[in-house]
C-alpha cells in the first residue's frame, strides 16, 4: 500500500506543486528561469477576461449535457448486452470501437458529417425534405457547442458502457434472483435491484464522464479550435493558448489549478449527495 | 454467494407476449444503438481502401478495392518498429500500474487509515491535471535524468498517471464489496494479505481487466509525451510515427492515413475482444461457480 | 552531375536581382518553360498515394546553379537534429542533405523530426527550449510572433555573422521576405520556400458559362451572379481550416489598396487599428461575407472539404494556397483544368493584391553544440543550388529568383503546368504576418464575428485596437 502511494505521489506530486508554484508567477516558457512573483495577478487577469468565463461556462454546458447522455446510454447498453445472446462478445467488442478509434479520424468523419454544403447531416435532411434545418453545424456559434458534444458522446459511451458491464458483473447473483422470484418484471428489476446496487458503479463512472468533460481538448480543438468568437473554447483549450500561443504559462497554471479545484469541488459534492441518499435508506 | 455472469431473460411463462415485445424492442434499441456507433468505423474502414478521387467525390462505399494503401501505409509510417516500441510500452506500464491499483485502491477502498482522504484527493487531482502542465516539468527532468529518447520515459510518466485511473476504478469496485465476506474470511483465521488476494480481488476480475483495457489504450494512443520525450526515430510510439504521416508526402491522402489508422486500432480491439472471452467470462464464469 | 555545372547565359551573371528587366526574362522563361516538351505530362490527377520525385531527374538540363562548399566541415561523425512541422517537406530536405555529405562531408548527417502539425512542434520547440536543451540544433519556425518569441529571448542565432561572411548568399533571397525575418534589426531566420494565396478555378466551367478570368472585383460579382443562378457556389473558401484563414480577405484588401505598411504599424502598436484605411478592410470582409459568393457557411469548412467541393464541380472557384496544390491536384478528376488567377482589384483603378509570405523559415538554436555546422546546413538547403531542388521536388516557390534556366530545369521533372505562374505572382506579393500574438488573436477573432455577424466592421477593428493598447510599447522592432 505505501509504495503504491509513494509512486503515485512521485509522479504526481511534482508536477501539481510546479503548477500551483507556478500561477503565482509570470513566465513566457522560453526562458530557462521563471519570471517574478506575482503573486494572485494571474488569478485576478482570468476573473476579468470575459473569455475565461465564457470557457467555464461552455465547459460547465459540456459536462452537464454530456455526461448523463453517456452515462444514461451507457447504462442501457450495459443491461441489454448483459444477456445471453449470441455473439456476446463480438457485439460487446462493436461497442468499444468508437472509444479505439484514434481522434484524428473520427474529427475528419464528422467534419464530413457536419459540412454546410456537401455534408452528409445536411444532405440527408434535405433528402427528407427538411432543407430548411441544414446549416453550417461548426461555423455558427449557436451550434457549434451541441455539435461538438454530439461528437463526444458518441465516442465515449463505448467508455461508460465497458465500466458499468464490468460492475453488472460483480453484482451479487443472488439479490437479482430474489427480486425475480418476488415476481418483478424487468423494468421493476433494473429501476429497484439493479440501479440502487450498481449506484456507487454508476457515481464511479458519473465522476471519470464529469472529469473528462471538464478537461476535454483535443477533440474540440482539433474540430474548432476553440471558435467560432469562443464559442466553442473551453477551460483546456484556454489553456494551451495561453501556454503555448500567448505564451502566459503563468496564466495556463492558473487555469489548470482551477480545474483542479473544480473536479476536487465535484467529487466531494458528489461524495456527499451519495452518502446523504445512504443515511437516508437506512 | 455467486456472482452474476449473465442476467437471462426472465424464465417465467408470465407475460410472455409482453416479454417477447420487450425482447424486440431491447434487439432494437441495441441494433440501432450499434449502427449508430459502428457507421463512422465502417466508413474509415471504406476509406481505407479508396483512392483520394473516390473520397472526394464524396463516396461511401470503397470500389474497386484498394488494397495497396495498407502495404504503402505499413510502409510509409514504419508501422513494424513503432508497434514494436508501443507493445512494450504500453505493456508494461498496463502491467505495472494494474498491479500497483490493485493495492492502493484496496488500501484506498477498505482500509481506514490516517490521510485517506488526502490520497483520495491526490487521486482525484491525478486524474484532472491536463498533461500539458506536467509536460515542461517532466521534460526537465527526465533530461537531467537522461532518460529522453528511452521508453523509460514513457513508461514512467505513463504508469504514474495510469495510477491515478487505476486506482480510482479499483476503489471504487472494492468499495463494493460486501463487508460479509470480508468478516467471514477473518473469522476463518486468515491474514490480511490472504483476505486481500484470495478473497477480494478474485471478485474484481472484471474490474481489472477493465482497467487493464483502458490502461493499455490510454498508453496505445497517447501523443503529446510521446512527441515530446522521444524525437528520435528508433525509440518513437505509433501514435507519433502515424500522426507524421499528416503533414509528410502523404498529405491531405486520407485513404492512406486511414489505412493506417485502422492498423493502428487493431491491436487494442483484439485485446479487448479476447479480455472478454477469456479473462471476464471465461475465468470468472468457471471459477466462481463454487 | 559534375559539381561545377557551367552557368548557362544569366544575363545577370549569378547576381539576382529584382530589376524590371529581371522580372520581364522571368516571365518570358515561365511561358517558354510550359511550351517545353515535358518527359511525362500528367494533365490530370494522380490518385492515391503521391509517387515521389524521382531523386535524380529524367533529362538533360541540369541544376545550372552552383552548389558552394561549406567553409566549416565536420571532424568527427555528426549528427544535426532538426524539428519542422511541414512532413511532405522531408523527401527535399533529405535530398538536398545526403548531396551535401556525398559531395563535401561525408560526416555530416541530418536528422529530421517532422511534427504532424505547427501547434506540435511548437510546443516541443518550447519545451526544449526551457530545458535548454542543445537540441535541436536547427529549428524550423514561422515568420512572425513565433520568431520574435525565440529571439528576443535569445534562444536562436541570428544571421548577422553568416551574411556577413556570404554576401553572394544574402542576396540570393528575394528582400521583401527577409525584411519580415529581421527582428531589431537582425535576420532571425531565413526562409526555405515562399507562398501565395491566389484563387485557383475550374477552366470548365467558366467556359462553359463564358466567365472570363475577373479582373476587378466587379467582374467578380457579377461572375457570382451568373454561377449562383446556376446553382454553382462561386467560391468555396475553407475559413475554418485554422485561425488565420478568416484574416486573407482583410489582408487582401489592405494589399489592394496600398495599406501593408499602415497594416504593419499598426500591428506594432504605432498607429492605431481603427485607422479608416483598415476599418475599410474590414468593411471588405463583411462585404464579401454578404455578398453570396461564398459556399455556403465558411467558418464551417475546412480544406479538405473545399477541396471536394471544388474538385467535384460544386464551386467554380476556390480561395486558397499554393501549399495546398498537392492535395488539390490529387484529387481532381480526369479531365479537370485547373487554372489560378490572384485575387482581382479591390478598388477601381487599383492593382490586384497578391498575398504571400514565406514558408516554414530555418534558424539555429543558440544551444546547439555544431552552430557553424548547422548554419552550413541551412546554407546548403537554402542556397542557390538548393533552392532550386527544394522546389523542384515540392512544387512550391523559391525563396529568391531563379534563373529562367533553373525553372527550366525544374519542369523538366516538375509535372506541374501551373508552377510558371506561381512563379510569375511571387515578387509583388504582399505580406500576411502579424508579430504580436495577442493582435493576431484579436483579429481572428474579430473576423469571426464579422462572419457571424456578430459584429460590425468598425466594432471589430476596435477590439483590436484594444488588444493591441493594451501591451503597450513593443519590445521589439521589425524590419
Amino acid at each position: 500500500m505505501v509504495p503504491a502511494v509513494a509512486v503515485l505521489a512521485a509522479f504526481l506530486l511534482y508536477p501539481i506543486g510546479y503548477s500551483l508554484w507556478l500561477s503565482f508567477h509570470e513566465w513566457s516558457g522560453y526562458t530557462p528561469t521563471w519570471g517574478p512573483f506575482v503573486g494572485i495577478a494571474n488569478y485576478l487577469a482570468l476573473a476579468r477576461d470575459e473569455v475565461f468565463w465564457k470557457a467555464t461556462w461552455n465547459s460547465l454546458v459540456f459536462v452537464i449535457v454530456r455526461t448523463p447522455l453517456e452515462v444514461g446510454l451507457g447504462f442501457l447498453l450495459a443491461i441489454l448486452l448483459n444477456r445471453k445472446m449470441p455473439a456476446r462478445a463480438l457485439l460487446r467488442t462493436l461497442f468499444f470501437v468508437p472509444v479505439v478509434m484514434s481522434l484524428i479520424v473520427v474529427t475528419i468523419i464528422f467534419q464530413r458529417i457536419y459540412e454546410p454544403n456537401t455534408g452528409l447531416l445536411n444532405a440527408m435532411l434535405r433528402g427528407i425534405g427538411l432543407g430548411a434545418l441544414a446549416h453550417p453545424w461548426l461555423g455558427d456559434a449557436v451550434t457549434a457547442l451541441p455539435a461538438v458534444i454530439a461528437v463526444s458522446v458518441w465516442k465515449n459511451v463505448g467508455f461508460s458502457l465497458v465500466i458499468l458491464l464490468a460492475g453488472l458483473q460483480s453484482l451479487p447473483q443472488d439479490v437479482i434472483d430474489a427480486g425475480r422470484v418476488d415476481g418483478a418484471n424487468a423494468w421493476q428489476l433494473t429501476t429497484r435491484v439493479i440501479a440502487p446496487l450498481m449506484r456507487p458503479i454508476l457515481a464511479l463512472t458519473g465522476l471519470l464522464s464529469i472529469i473528462g468533460g471538464l478537461k476535454v481538448f483535443d477533440l474540440v480543438f482539433i474540430m474548432t479550435r476553440g471558435g467560432p468568437t469562443y464559442s466553442t473554447e473551453v477551460l483546456a483549450t484556454m489553456l494551451y493558448r495561453q501556454a503555448f500561443e500567448l505564451n502566459e504559462m503563468g496564466v495556463a497554471s492558473a487555469i489548470a489549478v482551477i480545474l483542479v479545484a473544480l473536479v476536487l469541488g465535484t467529487a466531494r459534492l458528489q461524495t456527499l449527495l451519495v452518502s446523504e441518499r445512504d443515511e437516508a435508506r437506512a | 454467494m455467486t456472482r452474476a455472469s449473465a442476467t437471462a431473460a426472465p424464465a417465467h411463462p408470465r407475460g410472455g407476449r409482453r416479454a417477447a415485445l420487450g425482447a424486440l424492442a431491447a434487439a432494437g434499441v441495441l441494433l440501432l444503438a450499434l449502427a449508430i456507433s459502428i457507421a463512422p468505423g465502417l466508413y474509415m474502414l471504406s476509406m481505407s481502401f479508396m483512392d483520394n478521387p473516390q473520397l472526394f467525390a464524396g463516396r461511401l462505399v470503397a470500389w474497386p478495392l484498394r488494397a495497396q494503401n495498407y502495404p504503402e501505409a505499413w510502409r510509409a509510417s514504419d508501422i513494424g518498429r513503432l508497434y514494436g516500441n508501443s507493445m512494450i510500452v504500453a505493456t508494461v506500464s498496463m502491467v505495472l500500474t494494474v498491479a500497483i491499483s490493485a493495492f492502493a485502491g484496496y488500501g484506498l477502498g477498505r482500509i481506514r487509515f490516517a490521510g485517506r482522504g488526502i490520497v483520495y484527493a491526490l487521486v482525484l487531482v491525478g486524474l484532472t491535471i491536463p498533461l500539458q502542465i506536467a509536460l515542461i516539468p517532466l521534460f526537465i527532468n527526465l533530461r537531467s535524468l537522461g532518460l529522453l529518447n528511452t521508453r523509460l520515459a514513457l513508461i514512467g510518466p505513463y504508469t504514474g498517471f495510469g495510477l491515478a485511473f487505476g486506482t480510482y476504478i479499483m476503489k471504487g469496485f472494492f468499495e463494493g464489496l460486501p463487508r460479509e465476506l470480508e468478516e467471514a474470511a477473518r473469522l476463518d483465521g486468515a491474514g490480511e494479505f490472504s483476505i486481500f488476494a484470495r478473497v477480494m480481488l478474485p471478485l474484481t476480475r472484471p474490474a481489472l481487466a477493465t482497467v487493464a483495457i483502458f490502461l493499455f489504450l490510454q498508453n496505445w494512443n497517447e501523443f503529446l509525451f510521446a512527441l515530446t520525450f522521444i524525437t528520435e526515430g528508433a525509440m518513437r510510439t505509433l501514435p507519433t510515427g502515424i500522426y507524421a504521416l499528416l503533414s509528410s508526402e502523404f498529405y491531405g491522402n486520407y485513404p492512406i492515413l486511414a489505412a493506417s489508422l485502422v492498423l493502428f486500432s487493431i491491436p487494442v480491439l483484439v485485446l479487448y475482444f479476447l479480455f472478454q472471452q477469456q479473462f471476464i467470462e471465461g475465468l470468472t464464469a468457471g471459477a466462481l461457480k463454487h | 552531375m559534375t559539381d561545377r555545372s557551367p552557368r548557362k547565359g544569366s544575363a545577370d551573371g549569378g547576381r539576382p536581382s529584382m530589376t524590371r528587366r529581371g522580372l520581364l526574362h522571368l516571365g518570358l522563361a515561365s511561358a517558354a518553360a510550359t511550351l517545353l516538351p515535358r518527359v511525362r505530362r500528367a494533365s490530370a490527377q494522380i490518385g492515391g498515394a503521391q509517387p515521389q520525385t524521382p531523386a535524380t531527374p529524367a533529362g538533360e538540363l541540369t541544376n545550372p546553379a552552383e552548389f558552394k562548399a561549406p567553409r566549416v566541415k565536420a571532424s568527427a561523425p555528426t549528427t544535426l537534429s532538426f524539428w519542422q512541422y511541414v512532413g511532405f517537406h522531408v523527401t527535399a530536405q533529405k535530398f538536398i542533405a545526403e548531396e551535401y555529405k556525398k559531395r563535401f562531408d561525408p560526416n555530416l548527417s541530418l536528422e529530421i523530426t517532422a511534427y504532424p502539425g505547427l501547434n506540435e512542434q511548437r510546443v516541443g520547440v518550447k519545451t526544449a527550449l526551457a530545458a535548454q536543451s542543445p537540441t535541436p540544433d536547427i529549428i524550423a519556425i514561422e515568420p512572425g510572433a513565433y520568431a520574435v518569441d525565440v529571439y528576443t529571448n535569445g534562444s536562436v542565432i541570428d544571421f548577422t555573422k553568416v551574411f556577413a561572411e556570404d554576401r553572394e548568399y544574402q542576396r540570393g533571397f528575394w528582400p521583401n521576405a527577409l525584411e519580415l525575418l529581421t527582428i531589431n534589426g537582425a535576420v532571425v531566420s531565413v526562409p526555405a520556400v515562399t507562398n501565395t494565396v491566389i484563387v485557383y478555378y475550374n477552366k470548365g466551367i467558366f467556359a462553359q458559362h463564358g466567365i472570363e478570368v475577373p479582373q476587378t472585383l466587379d467582374d467578380l460579382k457579377k461572375a457570382g451572379a451568373i454561377l449562383n443562378a446556376k446553382g454553382i457556389a462561386p467560391i468555396v473558401y475553407p475559413a475554418g481550416q485554422d485561425r488565420n484563414f478568416p484574416i486573407f480577405p482583410f489582408y487582401t484588401y489592405a494589399g489592394g489598396t496600398k495599406a501593408d505598411r499602415l497594416l504593419r504599424e499598426a500591428d506594432l502598436g504605432t498607429k492605431p487599428w481603427t485607422s479608416p484605411e483598415l476599418v475599410a478592410a474590414a468593411e471588405f470582409v463583411d462585404m464579401m461575407a454578404k455578398s453570396g459568393l461564398y459556399a455556403k457557411g465558411p467558418l464551417g469548412i475546412k480544406e479538405p472539404d473545399a477541396i471536394s467541393i471544388f474538385a467535384g464541380g460544386k464551386s467554380a472557384m476556390f480561395w486558397g494556397g499554393q501549399w495546398m496544390r498537392r492535395s488539390i491536384r490529387a484529387a481532381l478528376p480526369p479531365g479537370f483544368e485547373l487554372g489560378l488567377f490572384p485575387f482581382p482589384a479591390v478598388v477601381s483603378g487599383g492593382h490586384r493584391p497578391v498575398l504571400s509570405s514565406v514558408g516554414i523559415t530555418l534558424t539555429v538554436n543558440a544551444r546547439s553544440k555544431r552552430p557553424d555546422l548547422a548554419f552550413e546546413m541551412i546554407k546548403a538547403l537554402t542556397g542557390a543550388w538548393g533552392k532550386i531542388e527544394y522546389t523542384r521536388n515540392l512544387g512550391l516557390s523559391p525563396n529568391g529568383p531563379i534563373s529562367p534556366e533553373a525553372i527550366a530545369y525544374q519542369m523538366q521533372s516538375l509535372k506541374d503546368p501551373l508552377y510558371p505562374e506561381f512563379l510569375k505572382l511571387q515578387p509583388t506579393g504582399t505580406t500576411r504576418v502579424i508579430f504580436t500574438p495577442q493582435v493576431e488573436e484579436a483579429l481572428t477573432q474579430g473576423m469571426q464575428a464579422i462572419f457571424a455577424g456578430q459584429k460590425t466592421p468598425r466594432a471589430a477593428m476596435e477590439t483590436v485596437e484594444a488588444a493591441s493598447q493594451k501591451l503597450g510599447v513593443r519590445k521589439f522592432k521589425v524590419g
